[in-house]
């Protein structure tokens, strides 16, 4: 026990042992100190949490906000809308949140055509708890299925592809289809043409221009078609490529379709005669005499000819069972220049003796004539051209002229572009303002590709290609007439391809325009004429007096190269 | 002195405390007004996405052309064609008694410019280079 020698400290409470409550004491406390410590120290941490933490208003905002409409709007060279997205929905039911099923199947019968009243009876009354109806409604069908007002009869929303211009680039645009229907959204999907070649780069939204021109491809569109009716062709395609750059300002090819109502592919038959056949890319045909452009440049490259080296036409040119003729006899020999004006297939086929099936086949690989053209269509990579497997002496003298070799408009048009502007290779493309390679390939040298200019020019003032001219545009060009093939062998004699391929101005090229008629007959005469200078000539001449002035190309009084002479 | 540093601090952390919890509060609102916003932001970008695309339907080639064709208000449009070029020298002056009498005095002389080619326009049409 305590005595009062031990008597408690002043405040010391308790009466025990001096040593142990001491120490028992102290304990408490600091274990009490630690209580608070900690205590504080959550309050302070999550005041200084509240205070200072990240309010994530960006990332919380971009949580709320509906996803914009996504895929990206595709636009002409001047922004005019040629594919957008709008809002629309797709329809569909819940049978067993119906209230009356019969009159809801009787009143949708009658209001979307296609459904059958029986069936969706039985439909709506079966097991089924879900179904689609429709995967895109019109805004009227919307109000009016709105107005049966059923609450098994329920909306989702989609994002529907709009194209406003109907058939016009049809082609180009290709079309898209829903994937994956849910209640909330779908995906769209291209399946053709750019829609489906530029996927990745449509899904990530931003504008997409592309280098056609709305108004110029309609024009175009326009007068293929007049040109297909008055000749009765069975189609027709067009190219209009800008010489410098490549950008392919106009692409028509014709039966068309709207893509907004895609129609099917074809179960049966030759896929060619679908609408959704593009033949300007996908087309590969034996163009004839236009090649003989091609043979002309590499020979005045090579220096195997100059414009007035005399080239023997005697006819027929005989090569084992084969003879070459001309449409014409033109004498025993014209000057090179004159072959390509008179459009003479032996002295054509002399020339490319000279130059050998080897240096052909490369300067036509050069020239991308035998790979699948760069161009951003889907259609484009199986438009793979038709080259004779054994590149013999006779491949090359008939490919001189344009036949055993078969390639697209849009091949043609490049390799024009190619040896009638600076002689540097052209890519063609239907992006606007795309990145190009800043020091492409030299094909061709200036001093070549003036010749050429020369000589188009010659076969429109005073060739085959004479319909070509239009007042004021110096228009030059090639005709062709290519006998169709026949499916089991041979050659058609009453069936040509009619190509025009053609540039404008000659003396300094801007656009390079193909134009190719599927078996056109021109009737106005005693007898049918079917050669490309009485059929796809005056078609493309009426294209260019339409366009030329639309893309603000004012007509030039030509400037007379006799002129200069007389300066001195 | 120790005191009051305490006290002094107390209030301090207090008086943050409660700025804090206000300035949270508001960026919270301002949050939602975000969400709001953005929302707003999507519902306008597809109306005017709608617009545009009503406008490039209504404008579509193919009814621009059966408008003209069915020459809505007697404008005489016709395809645009080379012969529609011409040069400033091809442009006939206009006939004397075309010509007002007398300018209007006072006018400086750009604009009486401007008043005398307004005539030739009018009766160059159809002439062709």
């Amino acid at each position: 026990m305590i005595g009062p020698s031990e008597a408690p400290h002043p405040g010391r409470r308790g009466r025990r042992p001096a040593g142990l409550p001491h120490q028992r004491a102290e304990g408490r406390l600091f274990v009490l100190g630690l209580f608070f410590l900690c205590a504080f120290s959550v309050i302070g941490l999550r005041m200084g949490h509240l205070a200072s933490g990240d309010p994530g208003g960006a990332e919380q905002a971009r949580r709320m906000a509906p996803p914009a409409v996504s895929r990206a709007e595709i636009t002409d060279r001047q922004g005019r809308i040629l594919a957008t997205d709008i809002a629309a929905h797709a329809l569909y039911a819940e049978p067993q949140k119906m209230i009356d099923p019969e009159r809801v199947a009787r009143e949708l019968a009658a209001l979307l055509p296609g459904l059958d009243a029986e069936r969706l009876v039985r439909d709506f009354t079966g097991p089924r708890s879900f179904m689609w109806l429709r995967d895109r409604l019109s805004p009227e069908q919307v109000q009016a299925v709105r107005d049966i007002g059923d609450p098994g009869l329920l909306f989702a929303p989609r994002e529907l592809r709009f194209y406003p211009n109907g058939a016009v680039a049809a082609h180009v645009l290709g079309g898209v289809r829903f994937e994956n229907p849910g209640v909330h959204s779908a995906d769209v999907v291209g399946i053709a043409g750019l829609e489906m070649a530029l996927e990745p780069r449509l899904q990530e939204g931003a504008p997409l221009a592309l280098s056609l021109d709305l108004g110029v491809q309609a024009t175009v569109e326009r007068v293929l078609a007049g040109g297909m009716t008055l000749l009765g062709a069975k189609g027709a395609a067009a190219v209009l490529m800008e010489v410098a750059t490549g950008e392919i300002v106009a692409l028509a090819s014709l039966p068309d379709f709207d893509p907004n109502d895609r129609p099917l592919p074809l179960t049966s038959g030759d896929p060619a005669q679908s609408p959704l056949f593009n033949r300007a890319v996908q087309g590969v045909y034996e163009l004839g005499s236009v090649f003989k452009i091609l043979t002309m440049a590499q020979a005045l490259e090579l220096g195997l000819v100059t414009p007035d080296t005399m080239v023997e036409t005697a006819g027929p040119l005989r090569w084992g069972r084969f003879a070459i003729r001309d449409f014409h006899n033109y004498g025993p020999r014209l000057s090179a220049t004159q072959v390509i004006v008179k459009s003479s297939n032996i002295g054509t086929a002399r020339i490319a003796q000279q130059i050998g099936p080897e240096r052909q086949r490369a300067f036509l690989r050069e020239l991308g004539l035998l790979d699948p053209p760069a161009i951003e269509l889907v259609e484009a990579r199986q438009a793979l051209p038709l080259a004779p497997a054994q590149w013999s002496e006779l491949s090359a003298m008939t490919i001189s002229y344009g036949h055993g070799l078969s390639v697209s408009p849009v091949h043609l048009a490049a390799a024009f572009a190619t040896v009638l502007g600076d002689g540097r290779l052209v890519r063609p493309t239907l992006i606007h303002g795309a990145p190009r390679d800043l020091t492409p390939r030299r094909i061709v040298s200036p001093a070549t590709t003036e010749t050429m200019r020369q000589m188009m020019r010659a076969v429109v003032t005073e060739g085959t290609a004479s319909m070509a001219e239009v007042a004021g545009y110096r228009v030059g060009g090639k005709t062709g007439t290519a006998n169709k093939p026949r499916p089991g062998g041979g050659y058609f004699e009453d069936r040509v391809i009619a190509t025009f391929a053609g540039v404008f101005p000659a003396d300094a090229p801007r656009y390079v325009l193909i134009v190719s008629l599927d078996e056109p007959v021109e009737t106005s005469g005693t007898e049918p004429r079917r050669t490309a200078g009485w059929t796809a000539v005056p078609v493309a001449a009426e294209i260019i007096r339409r366009i030329a002035p639309q893309m603000g190309m004012r007509p030039e009084i030509e400037p007379d190269p006799d002129l200069s002479l007389s300066a001195r | 002195m120790k005191l009051l540093v305490h006290l002094l601090a107390s209030l301090g952390v207090m008086a943050v405390a409660v700025w804090a919890y206000a300035e949270n509060n508001r960026t919270r609102a301002v949050q939602r007004d975000l969400g709001l916003l953005a929302h707003e932001i999507a519902e306008l970008t597809e109306q005017r996405m709608m617009l545009e695309a009503e406008i490039a339907y209504l404008v579509r080639p193919d009814r621009l052309e059966a408008l003209v064709a069915r020459d809505v208000g007697g404008l005489g449009l016709a395809p645009m064609r080379p012969a529609q070029f011409a040069r400033a020298d091809e442009v006939p002056y206009p006939l004397p008694d075309a010509l007002p009498d007398a300018l209007p005095d006072g006018l400086p002389d750009t604009l009486a410019g401007a008043d005398r080619t307004a005539a030739p326009l009018r009766l160059a049409e159809g002439t062709a280079p």
